[in-house]
């Protein structure tokens, strides 16, 4: 008997000792305020979403913003996001009273608004990803689905997370999905995704936690893992009549709610 | 040098940025930094507040720019909207710039600029989310600007919004 629970506590212990530092954090089961169902599906999102090279994501999105103090109202925007790693992205962001597009080439980020017929370009780094960051940083634009694209440039997310359950199956426009609810210090966001051979993310949502109306982001979407892109999508040719204004820099101003 | 001749100084600062906070009039799309905050200084403001759109938060950005140095590339390139105004009389601009873009309670901008432009007392260097009718787009030197009567404004972007600021006559 002492001998089996010798043994029993040796493979454990193996166990234990084979896995990263990360995941043994994890592997505490359904009560924790981490369970590992959760990070495990978590991951094979993420693993999947690494091997990606060319896609493009269709999504409609709604924000929360706060009126009249505080009303919630909600802004809605469809977004298509064509992306080839490590270096193109185009977005076409159609929203309430703006209807915008982003170029990027690996060299330059220009954006262009269809109204105002009014576009800017500006010098980016060399990889999407830095390039999503440095636009956050400068101009505070954060691209739609930026965190699905910086997952699939390699980020990783984990550290983040303070808490993480896995709710259940859900179905989002019929495709069966598992439902995740993650937290972090200063949002909580849900993800549900995929069952199957493609594990990829459906469905979106974050709750900003560190605003007193805690307002949420819903963004539903639709992936193609083989568009035809041509690479001129990339590079912005102005039209005829636009004209190119100036970014002005801006500050990446802390996430915290100026009026608490 | 005639200082006053020199009506606006354009400096470049690299190390300084513009906090044109809450300056967005509709941002369904992605502005998660810019609407919030910018508003202790003025008195009527609408709470800006927008939900986030993602769960990286800007500390994690700020330093993978940081460390990447990426911040600076283009800074010479960028409009530096936080000019220096008539130095003599020592009128600072470089603030929050928040004077001119109170929201109604619905969340619209309820600034607009004027034709007259300066000569109407519109400061230089005063940002409006709206330009008044009957405005011209002229291409100057390169520049674009807007003319609205004699008041002239300089477009630009912030974040993903268009702004106008109050200039001098291009010459």
């Amino acid at each position: 008997m002492k001998l089996t629970v010798l043994m029993l506590s040796l493979c454990v212990a193996t166990v234990m000792a084979q896995a990263p530092s990360v995941e043994r954090s994890y592997a505490a089961g359904r009560d924790a305020p981490i369970d590992d169902r959760a990070i495990v599906t978590l991951a094979r999102m993420t693993d999947f979403l690494k091997m990606l090279n060319t896609f493009r994501i269709s999504s409609e999105s709604s924000r929360d913003e706060i009126v009249d103090t505080d009303m919630k109202v909600q802004k809605n925007a469809s977004n298509v996001m064509s992306v080839r790693l490590p270096d193109r992205l185009h977005a076409h962001v159609r929203g309430d009273d703006r209807d915008l597009e982003f170029f990027y080439n690996g060299r330059t980020l220009t954006v262009f608004s269809h109204e105002k017929n009014y576009y800017a370009s500006t010098p980016a780094p060399p990889t999407i990803s830095r390039t999503l960051d440095a636009t956050r940083a400068r101009h505070g634009i954060v691209m739609p689905l930026a965190d699905f694209i910086q997952m699939a440039a390699g980020e990783d997310f984990k550290q983040s997370i303070v808490g993480a359950g896995h709710i259940g199956t859900s179905r989002i426009d019929g495709v069966e999905c598992d439902h995740l609810a993650i937290r972090q210090a200063d949002v909580d966001w849900q993800v549900w995704i995929e069952k199957g051979a493609t594990p990829l993310p459906r469905k979106l949502v974050i709750t900003t936690k560190n605003q007193p109306t805690q307002p949420q982001y819903v963004a539903t979407l639709e992936w193609d893992l083989s568009p035809g892109i041509d690479d001129s999508l990339f590079t912005f040719v102005p039209p005829p009549n636009a004209v190119r204004i100036m970014f002005a820099r801006t500050k990446n101003r802390d996430e915290s709610p100026a009026n608490p | 040098m005639n200082q006053r001749s020199a009506r606006v100084v354009r400096r470049i600062r690299p190390a300084f940025v513009v906090a044109v906070a809450a300056l967005l009039v509709s941002g369904s799309t992605a502005i998660d930094a810019q609407r919030r905050g910018g508003g202790a200084r003025a008195g009527v403001r609408v709470n800006q507040n927008v939900s986030r759109t993602s769960v990286r938060s800007n500390q994690t950005v700020n330093r993978n720019v940081t460390a990447n140095r990426d911040i600076d590339r283009n800074v010479n390139r960028d409009l530096n909207v936080n000019r220096d105004i008539d130095i003599d009389r020592d009128i600072d601009f470089d603030r929050d710039i928040d004077i001119d873009v109170d929201y109604d309670r619905w969340g619209h901008p309820i600034a607009r600029g004027v034709a007259g432009g300066v000569a109407a007392g519109v400061a230089l260097g005063t940002t409006v989310a709206l330009l008044p009718s009957g405005c011209s787009t002229i291409v100057v030197g390169g520049v674009a600007y807007s003319q609205c009567g004699s008041g002239w404004y300089q477009p630009y972007y912030s974040g993903t919004t268009v702004q106008y600021v109050v200039v001098s006559a291009p010459r």
